[in-house]
Order: structure tokens, then C-alpha cells, then sequence
């Protein structure tokens, strides 16, 4: 634990150090700095927008943003917490501009194919019973998530698949990590929902315990 | 407020590990003796174990790989780099040329580049007649330059574009100025050598140099980009004619040329001249 907050820390001055840098006109250090946060950029702006074009299109706004902004960017912040927050903003205003175009809808999941197929894990599975339930799974956690407004799904893609703290998400957002849990909450009913949607129809049982 | 709404309002705090020994307490008697809440307490946690099997598709590694060249093409095209800034620190310069190679990587990569010319045309000019260098004349007819004259105008066209190219790679837009590039000349230059590039392109097509073909092309393309150039003085333009140089591979092409020696072929291809319709001229 203190280890890990030692690290953390080093990573925070890392950031800043690179920042400082990046304003000198050191190109390697933006290099360096993209380096630093690219996975975890690609990845939240991923469970967010659930595309892949679309999440490194964002992403790399992200680092567009950064980099136009780094001179304006306060010393005394957090430079994780800043770049978060521009990927959220980015993500967020990419599903509110999506929102016009159609997207999978239930009826027609079952006859498409994923536009990212999971790889690994997900499709070394031999049995093809087992494999297409794993896939139907995986389509209807990805249609549940559908259902959250913009802000909902980025708080509960942050907290569930990126391993934020709510304090942390609180900060991203800037706001009290009271109404991070409100909306991971409201997020939670809307899930459950249309998960128990899914379970009265029948034909798959998503919760096996 | 009765006893389950104020259950449900703890929900979260319990969900998310924040509730304190006392409410822990109280929430959980309640759930012992209220079979709704504890349904709808139970609901919501299955729903969260539900969507924490979430699988998530990982780029491949070449995803990684490319990922910073992506991004800065982007910033490239989008001319991200020269945007105005009044205040604040100065603005990071992107030059992925310097960055990404020192400028006496250019140098040495303008050297092998022009050794290997050199050789390759040495060759041309130093076989034996009976092993010279074959070009086709049927659908030519007189226009099918020789070999010699292709030999010659060949090196010359590399010499040149090498003396525009350097200039302008070499150029530091931090700190030279930009009248010591004379700019209008190395156009002026450009032009005839893009004019000159057509003739040797299909000269050396039909000599079968494919690699040279490709590198006057090569040459040629970023030729082009200086001679089309309106705003000279214009910071941009230049750091479009350096990436341009760049991303063409140009210097690696010539470090690629280097280790392949793509001229030693030529001495197996004369041992085995083309069977038909082709003239020697030696
Ligand atoms: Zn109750």
C-alpha cells in the first residue's frame, strides 16, 4: 500500500516533470507523456464510447487537448486527474453527438456480429455452445450499458472497469463523491433493469449464481 | 420516512464498501427481517456482479506500436503545431524530424544515399560492354535514352534533389533564418528536377531499376512539395517538407539500401540478359 502510493507519487511528479518539459519544446517528453497515459486513456474512453475507432479518435483528441493546454495547466493539479477529465468530456461528447445515429438494438444483436471481437480469453473457448453464450453475454452487458445516460456510463465505466476510487471519479468530475455514488446508484437500478428485461425473457440467464 | 426507505437510501453506501459500523449495523438488521429490501438489495448486487464479466477487447500490440505515429500525423495534418498561442510558455515544437532522428543522422543517411548512387552508377558505367546495362527499344523506339546518358542523368538528378533536400532538412526553424535558405532558388531548382524525374522515371522503368525508379519517385514527390510551396517564409511549409522527407521513409530507404545493396543485383541481372525484345547497346 505504501509502496504503491510511493509509486504513485513518483508517477504524479513524473507527469509534471514531462509537463515542464513538454512546454520547453521537448518533444520526447510529450512522447513520454502520451507513453504514460495512452492505455488508460484508450481504455476509459473504450468503455465509455465501446468502439474502437471512436475511442482512439478520442484519445487522441485527448492528447491533442493536453498538448494545446499543457502551458495553461496548473501546477498545483493533478495531471492524471486533468487528463482524465478531458477524456471523459471528450467521450461523454461523443456519445451526446452519437446520439442521432442508431445503434444495435435487442432484436437485431443476436443475428450481427460483434464489431470487436474479443480476442483471447473470450474466444479461446472450443465449445461453441458455451462460446456463443459467452458472446451473447457479452453483447447484452454491452446493450445494458446502453441504457445509461453519457455521464452514468463514464462514472460507472470508471469505477467498475478502470479501477477508480469514487473519491478519485469525484475529483475527474469535480464533484462530491456523494453524487458519484448517486449516479453510480441510479446507473445501478437503470442496469438491473435491463438485465431482469433480459432474464424475463427467458432464453438466458444472465446472473448464474 | 419509514424504515425501508430508509434502507434503500443507504443502498449505495453499503454497494460501495462507505457505510460505518453503527448504520452497517441497523441496515443489516433491517434486511434480516424485510424480505423486500433484502430482495432489492440482492437485485442490485447480482446486477453489479453481472456486468463486472464484462470482457473487454484489446487492441493488438501493433495497436500500441503505431499509436504515437497516428497521433502525431494527426497533429500534423490538422496543424496542430503552428496554432497561435498569445500567452503562457512557449509553444512545444514538433518536429518528429530532429526528434525522431539527430540531424547528422540525416548527414550520414545523405551519405550512404549518395555512396550508394555512386556505386550503383559506377557499376553502370564500369561493366564491359557485353554486360552492359539493357533498356527496351521496341516501343521506345529514339526516345529510349542509353544507358549512359540514363547513368549519368540519373546521378546528376540524385545530386541535386540531395543538395535542395539537406538544405532544407537541415534547416533549424528555431534558429536560422529563413532568408539564408533562398528559398526561391532551391524551387526554381525543384521544378527542373521534378520536370526531370518524369524522363528518368521511365527510363528507368524500362531498365528494369525498379529501386531507383522508386527513389527518384521518392525524391520527386517531396521535390514537388518545395516547388509547390506558396508562403516561403512560412515556418509551417518547411516543417511540411521535412515530415514530408519523413514520411516517405526517404532516409531509411537509404539505410534499407545500404544493407541490401540493392546494386549488387545488378551485376547477376547483367550475367542473365533478357531474352526478347531487347537491344543491347553497348
Ligand atoms: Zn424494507
Amino acid at each position: 500500500m505504501v509502496s504503491s502510493k510511493r509509486g504513485k507519487a513518483k508517477k504524479a511528479m513524473e507527469a509534471h516533470v514531462l509537463a515542464e518539459r513538454v512546454c520547453q519544446g521537448d518533444l520526447s517528453a510529450f512522447q513520454g507523456l502520451v507513453d504514460q497515459f495512452k492505455k488508460k486513456v484508450y481504455f476509459l474512453a473504450y468503455d465509455v464510447v465501446g468502439d474502437h475507432h471512436e475511442a482512439e479518435d478520442v484519445s487522441q483528441e485527448v492528447f491533442i487537448k493536453v498538448y494545446r493546454s499543457l502551458g495553461s495547466f496548473r501546477r498545483d493539479a493533478k495531471m492524471s486527474s486533468w487528463i482524465y477529465q478531458i477524456t471523459v468530456n471528450s467521450a461523454i461528447d461523443l456519445l451526446r453527438k452519437r446520439k442521432a445515429k442508431p445503434s444495435v438494438t435487442l432484436e437485431n444483436f443476436d443475428h450481427i456480429e460483434l464489431q470487436d471481437a474479443p480476442r483471447g480469453a473470450a474466444t479461446a473457448a472450443v465449445d461453441p455452445e458455451s462460446s456463443a453464450e459467452a458472446a451473447l453475454l457479452q453483447g447484452r452487458i454491452e446493450e445494458a450499458l446502453h441504457v445509461l445516460t453519457p455521464r452514468e456510463r463514464a462514472v460507472f465505466a470508471m469505477r467498475h472497469y478502470n479501477d477508480f476510487q469514487i473519491s478519485e471519479i469525484a475529483d475527474v468530475l469535480e464533484v462530491s463523491s456523494g453524487t458519484v455514488k448517486s449516479l453510480l446508484f441510479r446507473a445501478l437500478q437503470k442496469l438491473r433493469r435491463k438485465l431482469a428485461f433480459y432474464r424475463g425473457s427467458g432464453s438466458w440467464e444472465v446472473n448464474d449464481e | 420516512m419509514n424504515e425501508c426507505q430508509r434502507c434503500r437510501q443507504v443502498f449505495a453506501d453499503a454497494l460501495y464498501g462507505s457505510l460505518d459500523d453503527s448504520r452497517r449495523r441497523s441496515f443489516e438488521a433491517h434486511l434480516g427481517q424485510c424480505d423486500i429490501c433484502r430482495e432489492e438489495y440482492a437485485g442490485l448486487r447480482a446486477t453489479l456482479q453481472d456486468m463486472k464479466k464484462r470482457e473487454r477487447t484489446e487492441p493488438d500490440p501493433a495497436f500500441w506500436e503505431g499509436y504515437w505515429e497516428r497521433l502525431g500525423s494527426r497533429m500534423h495534418r490538422e496543424k496542430i503545431l503552428y496554432q497561435p498561442r498569445p500567452s503562457g510558455p512557449r509553444r512545444p515544437s514538433f518536429d518528429w524530424l530532429r526528434f525522431r532522428m539527430p540531424r547528422w543522422a540525416f548527414q550520414a543517411g545523405a551519405a550512404v544515399l549518395l555512396v550508394a548512387v555512386g556505386i550503383f552508377i559506377g557499376r553502370m558505367w564500369l561493366l564491359p560492354p557485353s554486360a552492359g546495362v539493357q533498356t527496351a527499344v521496341h516501343t521506345r523506339g529514339a526516345t529510349a535514352p542509353s544507358s549512359l546518358e540514363l547513368a549519368s542523368r540519373t546521378q546528376n538528378y540524385v545530386e541535386r534533389s540531395q543538395l535542395v533536400l539537406m538544405a532544407i532538412v537541415n534547416f533549424d526553424r528555431e534558429t536560422d533564418d529563413p532568408y539564408t535558405l533562398d528559398l526561391p532558388y532551391k524551387q526554381q531548382l525543384s521544378r527542373e528536377l521534378v520536370q526531370e524525374a518524369g524522363w528518368l522515371k521511365q527510363g528507368l522503368a524500362d531498365a528494369r531499376q525498379r529501386r531507383l525508379q522508386e527513389l527518384v519517385a521518392d525524391l520527386e514527390a517531396v521535390l514537388l512539395q518545395i516547388a509547390n510551396l506558396e508562403t516561403p517564409g512560412d515556418m509551417f511549409a518547411i516543417e511540411l517538407v521535412q515530415t514530408g522527407v519523413q514520411s516517405r521513409g526517404l532516409f531509411l530507404k537509404m539505410h534499407l539500401a545500404e544493407v541490401n545493396r540493392p546494386w549488387d543485383d545488378l551485376g547477376t541481372r547483367t550475367e542473365t540478359p533478357p531474352k526478347t525484345d531487347k537491344t543491347k547497346i553497348f
